[in-house]
């Protein structure tokens, strides 16, 4: 398979602390790919080196098969972002939060607007078009801040922790909506500390600590590594194995 | 392609109600308790009558030809000049209860005035600046039928002096109207979206910018509109009037960008901007009238305040002043640099991180 995306010894300081450390990712076209790891593991600096966000202290991403740093204008529209955060504006109504984001890339007028009920669509949101982002419940928020993100169609959706602290419902939606996007021709990659989510969508995973991936491949290696019985372990027992069980967020 | 960001961004920032308050009420209000507390003041100076002025000349100046022109045209206006000896300015205007001093030197001259008659002292100086460009750009014949009657009453009443004067004070505040997209927009870590998109530092802040200037300018055109209605402001032209203020506003939020990139937080932007907007129209006119004021004349021609109050003071009083053109370019020329060194910051911050 075609890669799609890949990052050539990665790295990252903070301080001297390395908190991405000389990563090698190969991102399939096509797939999804699962980054897990406990809090403080390096995802979201990742994600934002790979958005060009952060400038790498060393190494590259390349993106298509260009340096993406340096292919920015001819790139960065086949990428769909959503942050970990949620970054919408509280004084928008839905449709025009997804209004903003999505002219950003150059669409507008009619085509605007069907990509904006598109969005709105597709995170179940049409009914709650007009109203504030800011009287959304948490769960709605997360859903306007991935619609705010699809509407161009990119080729490659980056999403970093979509379901923290959200409720069943919504998680299971948005993780049905990602498999969709993925049947329709994205590829996506999606960071996670959750084991099940994770093992549930992805087509293949990264296991990363301390700014390192530690193990990878399809759920079923990955069992593999820890154990000759893949049916009797979970992908958290392999998880804690492979991270140590030390508490994080300290 | 910024068409939707610059129309969401005008949204965000007019939807705000302290934004409402601040840039439509404030004005009216702050105009009506100044404009009826200084009422007296500015009556007081309005019924100056007429009154007696020194002067002195040196013998080999250039000017002495023109003496006796300015003699009339001051008898005209009610001011009646008498020759002393040089270098009696001070104790003439003492001894001989004089309402200003001019002292003529080669080719050129000085007002004294005393404390006891400000008002007159700043008539004098008027009637010899309008007398002296007179005579530098018009032929001599002529001089008197360009002062026949010299505009020199600022027959402005408090009303008008702080109905417009509040309109400019709070057009230079302008970025606190930003205030709320701004901190949001840092908050929710917005700008990281615009930058995934590829979005420009020009293309971002000219987002800012341009919904940060139509939205003061609405709402400070709605209160204008109220201090008309309201309190019978009158401008003197309208359109002249509303390009000065226009330019001001984009000045004042070019200037609060540029503070805001420098910084990096939108409290430490307003503070500074307050500060300096506050220090600025201390001296320029908005709390002490600039006409009654004793500061140099020197100190307030650098306060870009100071020639939007007078130009846009004097068209109301009397439909034209000699402040228009600074009053326009010199906004122009701040917005201009604060734009850039903004745009300019905002690359390298970029190219860095
Ligand atoms: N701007 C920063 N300055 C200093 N340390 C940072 C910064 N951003 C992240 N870190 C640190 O880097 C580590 C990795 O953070 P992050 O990438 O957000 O982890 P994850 O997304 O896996 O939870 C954390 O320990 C975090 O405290
Ligand atoms: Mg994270």
């Amino acid at each position: 398979m075609e890669t799609i995306l890949k990052t050539v010894d990665l790295t990252k300081k903070y301080d001297n602390r390395t908190v991405v450390d000389n990563l090698n990712l190969e991102i399939k076209k096509g797939e999804i790919f699962g980054l897990l790891g406990p809090n403080g593991a390096g995802k979201s600096t990742t994600m934002n080196m790979i958005c060009n966000l952060i400038k790498p202290d060393f190494g590259s991403v390349e993106f298509m098969g260009m340096d993406f740093r340096k292919n920015k204008n001819k790139l960065s529209d086949k990428l769909g972002y959503i942050p970990q955060h949620l970054a919408i504006h509280g004084n928008l109504k839905a449709w025009e939060n997804v209004e903003l984001f999505t002219s950003l890339y150059g669409i507008k007028g009619a085509e605007l607007k069907s990509r904006i009920d598109e969005s709105l669509e597709y995170v179940g949101l049409s009914e709650r078009r007009n109203d504030y982002a800011k009287t959304f419940s948490g769960g709605m928020k997360r859903r306007l801040n991935i619609a705010c993100a699809i509407g161009h169609h990119p080729e490659l959706i980056i999403f970093d922790e979509p379901t923290v602290g959200i409720d069943p419902q919504s998680r299971n939606f948005i993780l049905e909506k990602i498999r969709e996007s993925n049947k329709n021709g994205a590829t996506v990659i999606y960071t996670s500390h959750y084991m099940e989510e994770v093992e549930a969508i992805c087509t293949r995973i990264a296991i990363m600590d301390n700014g390192k991936v530690i193990a990878s491949g399809t759920s079923e290696e990955l069992k593999k590594l820890v154990s000759d019985d893949t049916n009797s372990i979970t992908l958290e027992e392999v998880f804690l194995t492979l991270t140590g069980k030390k508490l994080r967020d300290m | 392609m910024i068409r939707y960001l610059i129309k969401n961004n005008f949204k965000i920032m007019f939807r705000n109600g302290i934004n409402l308050i601040i840039y439509i009420i404030g004005p009216v209000i702050i105009s009506a308790v100044l404009a009826s507390a200084f009422s007296a003041l500015f009556e007081s100076y309005e019924s100056v009558g007429d009154f007696k002025a020194g002067y002195s000349i040196e013998e080999d100046s250039e000017l002495i030809p023109y003496i006796d022109i300015l003699k009339d045209i001051g008898e005209e206006n009610g001011v009646y000049f008498t020759e002393y000896d040089p270098g009696t300015a001070e104790e003439s205007i003492r001894d001989h209860d004089l309402g200003g001093f001019v002292e003529f030197g080669k080719d050129s001259y000085t007002v004294y005035k005393s404390e006891d008659a400000k008002s007159e002292g700043a008539i004098l100086n008027y009637l010899m600046s309008t007398f002296f460009t007179a005579m530098i750009s018009g032929d001599v014949e002529n001089i008197d039928i360009h002062v026949e009657h010299p505009d020199y009453a600022p027959a402005i009443d408090s009303t008008d002096y702080y109905g417009i004067i509040y309109i400019v004070y709070f057009g230079w505040l302008a970025i606190v109207c930003a205030a709320g997209l701004l901190s949001n927009e840092q908050k929710h870590r917005i700008p990281e979206r615009l930058h995934v998109s590829n979005l420009s530092a020009f293309q971002i802040y000219m987002s800012r910018l341009i919904p940060l200037v139509c939205s003061v300018a609405l709402s400070l055109g709605i209160a204008a509109v109220l201090n008309s209605v309201l309190l019978g402001v009158h401008w003197g032209n309208i359109l002249l009037s509303s390009v000065i203020v226009l330019v001001l506003i984009i000045a004042a939020s070019s200037f609060g960008l540029m503070l805001y990139e420098f910084t990096g937080s939108m409290v430490a932007a307003i503070f500074i901007a307050f500060a300096l907007i506050w220090s600025m129209g201390f001296i320029g006119g908005t709390f002490e009238s600039y006409i009654m004021s004793s500061l140099p004349e020197g100190l307030k021609h650098l306060m870009p305040i100071y020639h939007a109050n007078r130009s846009l003071v004097e068209l109301s009083s009397m439909g034209k002043s000699d402040y228009v053109i600074s009053a326009i370019t010199i906004p122009a020329v701040i917005a201009l640099v604060c734009s850039g060194l903004t745009v300019g910051t905002a690359c390298i911050k970029r190219r860095v991180r």
